[in-house]
């Protein structure tokens, strides 16, 4: 059993890809709640969950569901006017629909860029881009460099200027400002031994080659086929149009019988798939560690009692 | 250079992709798909021209003087845009582009939004940040002569390339988030965004005054060095 979030980074592209664009491009109002639901349930099950993120994600939904219906005026059934001019039902229900698929997008964002770290994206491209690959690595690796280098010539600086008078907010932004000039020419003068060390080692010469630590199993096969085959029902449905869905001027669902019902449980096997497999991998990884210390439970509640007394 | 299958790849992708898919894509989109598939166009499109920027890119030679430069140019640029509110990557991505020309100045924008939306978050907006920040660098370029020549143009510039990225990127904001492209929604967005546009604008206007002259300077020399 291999954490969602450690298969192969194709499996991850290929999942997130498939399972965003369905949200995107086929906006059915159940096809949304069930990409919202799948990606809020995965993005709680992991355990990184931020109040202010939520937050901000339920009030820009709020705000993308009121502000279609003031904008727009299309729509049969009036509730209200304001100015003279209709707040209809559809214009609301089609702002909500709007803000289901921002959010959803949003939060099954959130969890790839913490799931798709730099060196699972130099998997996917290093063996068709070589050379950018080493410049994205090289420019990842000066991040946290060049801030270290920063707070070291800030630190030596601020020594250097002395505790006689308190600095003014100009001086301030002066001094910052040539720290950061100072940080650039550290920078740019190690780029020239970078692009020295780099001819050194073949630059030009030949093809380069690429390595990863990420090896493509049976068990990540498995998973690319389970989602190519759930995301193309849904796409098979939606392409002969079975999941159109429209708003304006009555709301109208076209989707009638068996096959547009199969495509959204397969919709909901796809976007519900992360938060299952991670429920799944906790479930065995305790009963595995329970098979194996089977007193594990025991021998810390005996320890703690011992530690109380 | 010895043909890989990859290196035939890229080959085929650099006359593939402009003359047959994005004319294919964009035909197809006008004559098969309703206007709301226009995002669904928008994106391959964009994501094809990237991906022909990467072929071309690994075709061609290029110095490793511009590759370590762009890789330093793109570290900045990213930690720049982890300061609140004033950002001056969008400043070192046109400075970039006016002295190390505009192939690096595309490469440095393009890796910018890719590598800082792994910390701000990635999304389907990527490719869209990528091109858009791209083009920054490589318009940067393209103009360089007189850029280089006076600083009141390369200010009007930087208030210029502000505003430009955040009215391309609020088409985006209005294709993703209603699906359809009216003149009112796209109004709305433009003024709902209007903060941020100021910002960008006074941001990359003040950046580039107070950092053309020192890292101007520094460059010129990197390329100096480089070449020798």
């Amino acid at each position: 059993m291999i954490r969602f979030s450690d298969k192969h980074p194709a499996v991850t592209a290929l999942y997130f890809i498939s399972v965003t664009g369905i949200a995107m491009f086929v906006p059915h109002p159940v096809i949304l709640l069930l990409s919202l639901a799948g990606a809020l349930s995965y993005y709680l099950i992991r355990g990184e969950a931020s109040a202010r993120f939520l937050c901000f994600t339920a009030g820009l939904a709020l705000l993308m569901t009121l502000i279609n219906p003031l904008l727009s005026h299309r729509g049969e059934t009036v509730l209200f006017f304001i100015n003279l001019r209709p707040f209809t039902l559809e214009a609301l229900l089609y702002g909500a629909n709007a803000a289901l698929l921002a959010a959803g997008v949003i939060v099954r964002m959130n969890s790839f860029s913490k799931i798709m770290t730099t060196e699972k994206v130099l998997c996917l491209i290093g063996r068709f881009s070589p050379r950018l690959s080493a410049v994205i690595s090289a420019a990842v690796r000066s991040v946290p460099l060049f801030s270290s280098y920063y707070r070291h010539v800030s630190s030596f600086r601020a020594l250097c200027r002395g505790y006689d008078s308190e600095p003014t907010p100009y001086d301030r932004a002066k001094e910052s400002m040539e720290a950061f000039s100072a940080t650039v020419g550290i920078a740019l003068e190690g780029s020239i031994d970078a692009a020295d060390s780099m001819d050194a080692r073949g630059w030009q010469n030949g093809h380069r080659t690429a390595s990863s630590r990420f090896v493509f199993g049976q068990n990540d096969a498995a998973a690319m086929i389970y989602i190519a085959l759930s995301a193309s029902v849904c796409i098979a449905a939606a392409a002969s149009g079975l999941l159109d869905f429209d708003f304006y001027p009555v709301i109208a669902d076209y989707g009638r019988g068996l096959f547009p019902l199969t495509s959204l449980v397969s919709y909901a096997f796809l976007s519900f798939y992360p938060a299952v497999s991670e429920c799944v991998w906790h479930i065995m990884w305790k009963k595995r560690k329970t098979e194996k210390y089977p007193d594990a439970e025991a021998l810390r509640e005996y320890n703690r009692r011992e530690a109380e007394k | 250079m010895i043909p890989s299958g990859y290196g035939r790849l890229r080959a085929f992708l650099r006359f593939a992709i402009p003359l047959a898919f994005i004319p294919a894509m964009t035909l197809a989109g006008a004559l098969f798909l309703d206007k709301k598939r226009y995002l669904l166009v928008s994106l391959g499109i964009a994501v094809s021209a990237l991906l022909l920027f990467d072929a071309a890119y690994e075709s061609r030679r290029s110095s490793s003087g511009s590759a370590a430069a762009a890789a330093v140019m793109t570290a900045l640029a990213v930690t720049g845009r982890l300061i609140p509110v004033i950002k001056p990557s969008a400043a070192i991505i046109i400075l970039t582009g006016i002295w190390l020309g505009p192939e690096t100045g595309f490469l440095t924008g393009a890796l910018t939004a890719l590598l800082s939306n792994m910390i701000f978050g990635q999304g389907p907006w990527t490719p869209f940040q990528m091109l858009a920040w791209g083009l920054t660098g490589l318009i940067a370029g393209y103009l360089s002569r007189p850029l280089k020549k006076s600083r009141i143009a390369l200010t009007a510039f930087g208030l210029a390339a502000g505003a430009a990225y955040s009215l391309l990127m609020d088409v985006y904001t209005v294709l993703s988030s209603y699906g359809e492209f009216t003149p009112a929604l796209y109004y709305a967005s433009v003024l709902n965004a209007l903060p941020f546009t100021l910002s960008y604008m006074i941001s990359d206007a003040l950046f580039l005054f107070v950092l053309s002259e020192p890292l101007g300077k520094k460059l010129e020399r990197l390329k100096k060095r480089l070449i020798e």
